[in-house]
């Protein structure tokens, strides 16, 4: 799945340095928000018919506990790049907050901050999945198998999901699961928040 | 668009939750990556065809974007750990 997406994106940004017969951004970038919209919409219903009451109720405290120190995180890294003239304080908290669901993040700070605001966006939250996929084993050694699942932020409920519980066992996995949800169900409002009411 | 995204999503979950009351399991998998695609190639494009060429972009996102990732992922398992008072589980 991440090959194909990055692969699509890749097409993209090569077709654009062809002659396209005149075609501008401005005629691209509905696009963009239709297919974002819809994008969204098939994930959340995904990840709603998956909230299962049983697993909140054992693991929950636990999986908050996890999601409260991923997004603390991501706020501290946030202000620490509030510095970097192309994101400022807006930018760089709007894309730390995407906290790995890059698909939903770079079009999001396309749209609001332009396109190498929007182009950080996605390659940051991007790494920080592969990042997981190298970091994990390493890092659980030191800080063990669950602080060590805030590294995948909303990864961790699919795609680092199978390292998490593969390296971790199932019990982990299912905490993985569940605090991959909880962040996947607040990113879209972070985000919006970090570019809606943060200064530049 | 932050609010129709926000609108969209909380539909999406609510959608969800009703269709598992129903007990009916949606597998919309291959349609998210289908769609995650379609938005990621024109995403792309627009993205190109604003700044004009490739090779000015990526450079320039590049090492912003090594360092935030990597820093971000690891701020946040390191705030955990301290959170959850340094147990090693």
């Amino acid at each position: 799945m991440p090959a194909l997406l990055v692969g699509s994106l890749l097409t993209g940004l090569l077709l654009s340095s062809v002659d396209l017969h005149g075609i501008t951004s401005d005629e691209v970038s509905p696009f963009v928000d239709y297919f974002l919209l819809i994008f969204v919409f098939t994930v959340s219903v995904d990840v709603g018919a998956g909230l299962d009451r049983k697993i909140v109720s054992t693991l929950g405290r636990d999986a908050l506990l996890l999601s409260l120190g991923t997004v603390a995180g991501s706020v501290l890294v946030g202000l620490a790049f509030s510095f970097v003239p192309s994101l400022g304080l807006r930018g760089s908290m709007a894309v730390a907050l995407g906290m790995g669901w890059y698909t939903l993040d770079g079009p999001l700070v396309t749209a609001s901050l332009g396109a190498l605001a929007g182009a950080t966006g996605f390659l940051s939250n991007f790494l920080r999945e592969f990042f997981t996929f190298i970091a994990y084993p390493i890092f659980r050694r030191r800080l063990g198998g669950r602080s060590s699942i805030s590294l995948g932020g909303a990864t961790t409920m699919d795609t680092t999901l199978t390292v998490i519980s593969g390296v971790s066992g199932q019990e982990v996995g299912a905490l993985s699961f569940l605090h991959g949800v909880i962040i996947t169900l607040i990113v879209p409002f972070l985000v919006s928040l970090a570019l809606a009411l943060l200064p530049r | 668009m932050l609010t129709e995204v926000l609108v969209v999503f909380v539909a999406g979950i609510a959608l969800g939750q009703l269709l598992r009351w129903r007990k009916t399991r949606p597998n919309l998998w291959g349609v998210s990556a289908v769609f995650a695609s379609a938005l990621l190639f024109t995403m792309g494009l627009s993205i190109g065809l604003e700044r004009g060429a490739l090779l000015d972009i990526l450079p320039e996102a590049a090492g912003t974007s090594v360092l935030l990732g990597f820093s971000a992922a690891t701020a946040g398992a390191v705030v955990t750990y301290l959170l959850r008072g340094r147990r090693k589980d």
